[in-house]
């Protein structure tokens, strides 16, 4: 079954959020979301722009700064709801996971 | 050595592993990608090299633009942050290159790459073909209705045939490559929903070089057909009329650049373009029927040698002689068609000018069923031509037209593979009618 647009984020989507909670330049966040994961997520050049236009567009986060081709981002209090919410979701998750392994374990 | 070539663009639009790996090919091979053109792109020889190549989208992309959007700069910004250069642009398309080992991929989502693949298509690849198809079915369907109910004239004019060919081909083709795309996009959809990457495109060069050789043959056929039946002026004609279509098409092409260069607007340039090619289509109409004029008017000077001239018909001279040939269409293998007219003055022995005309159609054809729907198109009404002798007109067959219950002086004439109707100014004599069957029969 196909996902609502932002019904639940992307690893990707929830890691640029993440950075995005300080205003952050657009070339920044690839290299930012390397050292937060240790490199376990990458997010690709043409990725991560179709994902701030698609951010932009649903107001989830506003242009801060242009700097010739630079562009700085922060979130907005839309885009921090959706942050909180897919982090519940994702506690969610992990609640569920430790009430079945657990019960199993018992 | 020469260290520039031009290759003509084969894939599609959306085939993005198809250019990427082309592109490293040929990188492979020693040329590097230096400008993308609408249908031929350019290459220059450098060392061979292992390249990375990546193709990503930009929906707002135009050749209409004057230059890169703000969407465009920033990817490109966030592109040469990861060590990817721009290669180049083609539509929707923009491609990257780097010289990394193992380069940072410029897509790391195939949901998200698909999403963005399927909005720059509906903006470029797929409005394009709806519009040739469109334009395909609305040449095709009352031509092949026309064929159906009347297949008579259908085939006098062999650019029927030929065009409806054309327009099948270019039709069939299109749907094609939407059906490919369709499919892919299906495909891909169903792969990156479990995780999985793009599907492959599939094959598709054979089918459109196949298709491309073909419309070339049919252009050829369509010149053979023209030279066989008639004199090279109306292949020079058609020549000059394919060759000005193509001088219009490379003057929008530069009006375009120029237009980019000079910084106007999407809106203006899509403006300014309709504009002169509305222009450059009513001149070249324009130019073409004028030619078409020209060149029948010096034929109608030119013509001396038709089947049967008055002068034939009546054993006198004549002054003033004007002499015509109507065809309809450029015939084709299975019919031809021609009207004759000639017209002059007799001069009576009482010194009186008379102007005196006769016209006839002549009409071949090839197959016998068309010959039936033939005969039965010229004996419309039927009630008003009665069967006469066809003896003294050495034909098969013969027939008079009847007005108001008495014999007029037009006639059908009828052989093996030949219908001849002729207008006479008086009733014939024996000897005319002769002269006439000598004169029309086929075989001479």
């Amino acid at each position: 079954m196909a996902r609502e647009k932002f019904q639940s984020l992307t690893e990707q989507m929830f890691y640029i959020l993440l950075c995005l909670r300080h205003e952050l330049c657009g070339a920044d966040i690839a290299a930012q979301i390397g050292v937060m994961t240790q490199g376990r997520v990458t997010v690709g050049p043409g990725t991560l722009y179709n994902v701030l236009d698609s951010f932009l567009q649903a107001e989830m986060i506003a242009e801060t700064k242009v700097e010739g081709r630079k562009r700085s981002y922060l979130i907005t209090p839309k885009g921090r709801e959706m942050l909180e919410a897919e982090y519940r979701r994702l506690l969610t998750l992990a609640a569920d996971y430790r009430a079945c392994t657990g019960e199993e374990e018992t | 050595m020469r260290n520039v070539k031009y290759r003509i663009v084969q894939i599609p639009l959306f085939d993005f592993k198809g250019m990427e790996k082309y592109l490293e090919d040929m990188a492979s091979k020693g040329w590097r990608l230096e400008k993308t053109g609408r249908y031929v792109w350019k290459y220059r020889w450098k060392e061979p090299a292992k390249l990375h190549y990546a193709v990503t989208y930009s929906p707002d992309a135009s050749d209409f633009n004057p230059g890169p959007t703000a969407g465009q700069q920033s990817l490109e910004e966030l592109c040469a942050a990861a060590g990817w250069q721009k290669a180049g642009e083609w539509s929707k398309m923009q491609i990257f290159v780097s010289e990394e080992e193992n380069p940072v991929p410029l897509e790391t989502d195939e949901a998200l790459r698909l999403e963005v693949i399927d909005k720059a298509m509906g903006r470029s690849f797929i409005p394009g073909a709806v519009l040739m198809i469109v334009m395909g079915m609305v040449y095709c369907v009352p031509n092949i209705i026309g064929l159906i109910w009347n297949p008579v004239r259908f085939f006098e004019n062999g650019m029927n045939l030929v065009s409806l060919v054309l327009w099948s081909l270019i039709l069939a083709l299109y749907c094609y490559n939407l059906w490919i795309y369709r499919r892919w996009y299906r495909k891909s959809l169903q792969s990156a929903a479990h995780g999985g990457p793009c599907a492959e495109v599939g094959p598709y060069e054979t089918v459109n070089t196949a298709a491309i050789a073909l419309l070339l043959m049919i252009i050829a056929w369509l010149f053979l057909i023209i030279l066989r039946l008639h004199d090279s002026s109306y292949a020079i004609l058609i020549a000059a009329h394919i060759s000005l279509y193509l001088l219009l098409l490379f003057l929008i092409e530069q009006a375009r650049k120029f237009l980019k260069r000079m910084g106007a607007s999407w809106g203006t340039n899509i403006g300014a373009l309709i504009l002169v090619s509305i222009i450059g289509s009513a001149i070249l109409v324009a130019i073409t029927f004028g030619l078409i004029q020209d060149m029948n008017s010096n034929r109608a000077e030119e013509i001396q040698d038709i089947p049967l001239t008055l002068e034939e018909l009546n054993g006198v001279p004549y002054e003033d002689v004007r002499r015509d040939i109507f065809s309809r269409g450029i015939g084709s293998f299975l019919i031809t068609y021609n009207l004759y007219w000639d017209a002059g003055v007799r001069i009576t022995p009482e010194g009186e000018r008379v102007q005196e005309s006769l016209s006839y159609e002549i009409k071949d054809v090839k197959t016998e069923w068309l010959y039936g729907k033939a005969l039965e198109q010229f004996l419309e009404p039927k009630s008003t031509w009665k069967p006469i002798g066809a003896a003294s007109w050495s034909a098969d067959q013969a027939y008079c037209r009847y007005r108001n219950g008495k014999p007029s002086n037009t006639y059908l004439l009828c052989w093996p593979g030949r219908l001849v109707s002729l207008t006479l100014d008086s009733t014939p004599a024996a000897e005319q009618m002769a002269a006439i069957g000598r004169k029309l029969a086929p075989g001479i």
